[in-house]
């Protein structure tokens, strides 16, 4: 059995784009080290901070939620809350919801839950049948996608953030960042990194991902040993994404050729770099119709509320006009 | 030698497995080392873990669906 490449305790963990094994408690040290190397390369945050957390009950964002709580009781004027978006799918979010519920009064994180179908006024498991019905082109990843981020922005501020953390991983941005390349949406590469939302527009609550060094792996080596690791579930749409696809033919690349990875985000990094000084985020506008931050003059939310039913056009929009 | 195994949450099976090592085990039951951790007894173990007769083995799988 390998051996901790520190104290020489049976290891728990191997990492071996770096050929090194770890044991339980030199894991956690050195996951530690790193998160918060990442916060402070990207400077994530300042001495005053109210940070929400957005957490579905999965592992990486009970993890983030569970780090943060932690890190924040040594920062005197850090204050942490969770905020789930409860987007209504049947069989899936109420088990994690419970999970969730649970870790969030264990660790005494206070917390708000928004739901699709108060906000947007339907479920997603309404959303994806409406838009099957309409003939709508769109995966059930795509709804979810754009309400949840719409929703998770709205919510945040509602609850006066001065953050928005999520728990994406080294994996997660790597899988996006392939993604937009495939389907070759540049435009979408620059507003990828650690930290978005950094704009001019006072409706953006920044964004940071703490866990963007993080392996999804390690992430799930520190849920099993702080103990929290939730029950597994599976989004019933999860397999229909093209994500599910993408996630394997990396990782079977991982496994051959340890530190893939790595490497793919360090090009994303170099690449969004250059891309953000010709294609950056923008000025956004504000959405004539909601008021929220948007691209265009009406958000991506907006217009699939239209196309969905789920809103009725105001008299000087034309719905025709909706880019599918 | 006989081990049990299943994946956290899915049905226990029981296995006549010819692999010394956890490894080995894992390219006989066709599960990627990046894509689920081995455990025994709740405890991660490493993929050199020498397999023994009788042991009860989860593997915890990394890739959330969602």
């Amino acid at each position: 059995m390998a051996k901790c490449s520190v104290c020489g305790k049976p290891a728990v963990y191997t990492a071996k784009y770096e050929g090194k094994s770890y044991c339980a408690e030199h894991f956690l040290e050195w996951f530690d080290r790193r998160v918060r190397k990442t916060i402070r390369k990207y400077k994530m945050f300042g001495k005053k901070e109210h940070i929400v957390v957005a957490v579905s009950g999965g592992k990486d964002s009970l993890a983030a939620m569970h780090y943060m709580k932690k890190l924040s009781e040594r920062v005197p004027g850090w204050t942490v809350e969770a905020l789930l978006i409860d987007e209504g799918i049947g069989g899936y979010r109420p088990i994690t919801i419970k999970d969730f519920k649970h870790w969030a009064e264990e660790w005494d994180v206070p917390y708000r839950i928004v739901s699709f179908k108060e906000e947007i006024g339907a479920t997603l498991d309404e959303i994806v049948k409406i838009g099957y019905e309409k003939g709508l082109p769109y995966q059930p990843c795509t709804y979810c996608g754009v309400f949840r981020r719409y929703l998770l922005n709205k919510a945040a501020r509602e609850m006066g953030a001065t953050v928005l953390i999520t728990g994406h991983n080294l994996d997660d941005e790597i899988q996006t960042f392939l993604m937009n390349i495939m389907r070759h949406d540049v435009d979408r590469l620059a507003r990828l990194g650690p930290v978005t939302g950094v704009s001019e527009h006072e409706g953006f609550v920044r964004r940071v991902k703490i866990f963007y060094e993080i392996p999804e792996k390690e992430v799930v080596v520190y849920a099993m040993i702080n103990g929290f690791y939730p029950e597994f579930v599976e989004c019933p749409y999860a397999r229909l994404g093209f994500r599910w696809d993408l996630r394997h033919y990396i990782n079977k690349l991982e496994e051959r050729y340890p530190g893939t990875k790595f490497m793919i985000e360090k090009s994303l990094l170099d690449i969004m770099g250059e891309l953000k000084k010709t294609r950056g985020e923008g000025k956004p506008k504000k959405c004539k119709i909601c008021g929220e931050p948007a691209t265009g003059d009406v958000c991506r939310a907006c217009e699939l509320r239209m196309l969905l039913g789920l809103m009725e056009p105001p008299d000087w929009f034309d719905v025709s006009q909706i880019k599918i | 030698m006989k081990i049990r195994w299943r994946i956290l949450g899915g049905e226990w099976k029981e296995v006549e497995t010819g692999a010394k090592t956890m490894k080995e085990l894992m390219v006989e039951l066709s599960l990627s080392p990046e894509e689920y951790l081995p455990s025994i007894g709740g405890k991660l173990v490493t993929e050199d873990y020498e397999i023994r007769e009788g042991d009860e083995i989860q593997f915890v799988p990394v890739v959330s669906g969602g």
